[in-house]
């Protein structure tokens, strides 16, 4: 009988620590703190990012595909998760990681695409960001182009790619004067992947070429954009002012 | 063949007062006729040695005290080369290994080494720098510190261009310098070195607390901080004392034609010395190291078919 009891009290605490040991997995996926999301500076986001449909989007309070990078910095300015985590391909959430020797890791650095995971109060949120350049983007000859310059928009056609950051357009870009600094939208005419693309660093080389920059990684444009595991088109931090 | 005849004053240079010529007091040392063209498919050979990129803001990382003289350089560099194309010339860059500090830990809690995403990404000026670099068509080669990249595309052990050799200079060392990876015991070695650069981000995360140091200041044991600017140029003659394996190794495989008879100059890095010696084997061989792109160092090497250089860019 004495054994049977001891056997009895080692088996309820041995259960017991599994119920413990299972409780805090479960706080630790669940109960982990909640990353408080900041409002973008406005003024800032008006001023780089010309375009009308993200500006509508940003006064929206939705963070949509196309949004420059620094915008999701500045959402999640306080959040100590782990960023920029190097995936394969825009949707891919394995990380892009070779392990040798003693526990030595490497990435391949040509690739550079990468995701950011949160954990907010509207449910966890996954962007993916990447360096862009026309041929990465798939840009063709025929996608519409609109260049935009202080307070005006030129457009043209695409005419073809010189190199992977060089492109001529068919019709001159008159108003916009040589080596200035423009945004560039191109509305692709066949592509299954991008209905739009956003270019943050062109220089207007002439009349009907546009150089793409080296670009800021906070300007890396925003790729894909999920919520709880399942595609979105927009991630909502604020409902629309 | 026509030979693309260029002099390193008037068509690298240009009159950028940032640009110092450091090797042969301040003068181009020129190459011998009969060697020329020493290069086959370029005008302009740029060599950027070891860089260390580490995650900016970090106590352990040193080149960000250099990272705005590199962009000022990259440009420079950028607008030289548009211009030649212009004219059916190639201005060629090569960053020749360590251009990141992979040996240091990530801040994930992997527990491994950092990478180079971690790295580009800390701060913008990273980023752009890197990503200028792949838009002037920079060839890679892996160093010591950034071994790992040996794997992917576009990084080589070596390049020969014309007769110009290009190495990162670690195959030089011996097992016992611990940075070779090549040789006995780099791996428990390396374990052993990120090891103790983990107990060192912590007492770093100490001094800042204590306000001992700066948040963003530089902290490394026995890594010379970059925060102060160093322009000078070592004489010639330390090189062999303080690199005697860089030193007889590569001139070594510069007399007996390792690495094909045309072979006539060899640039390495490695070391952070700039150094230029145009007198091996009786003046039949140039060797030149590239110096650093960090510890307060801004040196890079240059080669036209007519002259060659060690230089350095100024800070602002």
């Amino acid at each position: 009988m004495k054994n049977l009891e001891k056997f009895r009290a080692i088996a309820g605490m041995f259960l017991l620590f599994i119920v413990i040991a299972v409780m805090m997995q479960a706080c630790i996926g669940g109960c982990a703190s909640k990353c408080a999301i900041h409002e973008p500076d406005a003024e800032n986001f008006r001023s780089k990012v010309p375009s009308s449909t993200l500006q509508a989007s940003f006064s929206e309070g939705k963070l949509v595909p196309g949004m420059p990078y620094f915008v999701v910095q500045e959402m999640f300015q306080e959040c100590g998760n782990r960023r920029g985590i190097p995936v394969a391909s825009v949707g891919s959430r394995q990380e892009l990681k070779e392990v040798e020797g003693w526990n030595r890791q490497s990435y391949d650095p040509n690739i550079k695409v990468y995701m950011d995971k949160y954990k907010t109060e509207f449910g966890e949120l996954a962007v993916w960001y990447r360096f862009q350049d026309f041929y990465r983007m798939e840009v063709k000859a025929g996608d519409s182009f609109y260049a935009y310059w202080q307070d005006s928009i030129k457009s043209s056609l695409i005419d073809y790619l010189t190199d992977r950051d060089n492109v001529m357009v068919q019709s001159s870009l008159t108003g916009i004067p040589d080596d200035a600094a423009c945004f560039g939208e191109i509305r692709h005419l066949d592509n299954p992947k991008y209905n739009t693309t956003y270019y943050y660093e062109l220089t207007k080389v002439d009349s009907i070429t546009l150089y793409l920059e080296p670009a800021d990684p906070d300007y890396y444009p925003i790729q894909k954009i999920e919520v709880n595991g399942e595609p979105e088109e927009f991630f909502q931090w604020r409902s629309a002012k | 063949m026509e030979i693309s005849k260029m002099k390193i004053k008037d068509d690298f240079i240009q009159g950028n007062d940032r640009i110092k010529i450091l090797s042969n007091r301040g003068k181009p040392t020129a190459i011998p006729p009969e060697w020329q063209p020493v290069l086959d498919s370029c005008s302009i050979l740029i060599v950027i040695p070891d860089m260390h990129m580490y995650i900016h803001g970090e106590n352990l990382d040193n080149f960000s005290y250099g990272a705005d003289a590199m962009l000022h350089f990259l440009s420079h560099c950028g607008k030289l080369k548009k211009k030649l194309a212009r004219n059916g010339k190639t201005l060629r860059l090569y960053q020749t290994g360590d251009i990141y500090e992979l040996r240091f830990p990530s801040k994930s809690p992997t527990g491994s080494n950092v990478g180079p995403g971690e790295i580009t990404l800390s701060d913008s000026s990273y980023g752009k720098i890197v990503n200028t670099l792949d838009s002037l068509r920079t060839h890679y080669i892996y160093g010591n510190h950034d071994f790992e990249l040996r794997h992917y595309l576009g990084y080589k052990f070596f390049a020969n261009e014309g007769k110009v050799h290009l190495e990162h200079g670690f195959a030089a060392d011996k097992w016992s310098d611990f940075s070779n990876p090549k040789a006995p015991l780099w791996e428990p070695g390396q374990f052993l070195f990120k090891t103790a650069r983990e107990i060192e981000m912590i007492l770093s995360k100490l001094l800042v607390a204590t306000s001992i140091i700066q948040p963003d200041e530089h902290f490394a044991i026995g890594v010379k901080s970059g925060k102060t600017e160093r322009g000078n140029y070592p004489s010639p003659s330390t090189y062999a004392t303080k690199h005697p394996n860089q030193s007889k190794y590569y001139e070594k495989r510069l007399k007996t034609n390792k690495d094909g008879a045309k072979t006539k100059i060899c640039i390495i890095a490695h070391t952070h010395q700039p150094y230029l010696n145009a007198n091996v084997d009786g003046g039949k061989y140039i060797l030149a190291d590239a110096g650093a792109w960090t510890e307060g160092r801004s040196d890079f090497a240059v080669v036209t078919n007519e002259e060659i250089a060690v230089c350095r860019y100024k800070r602002k």
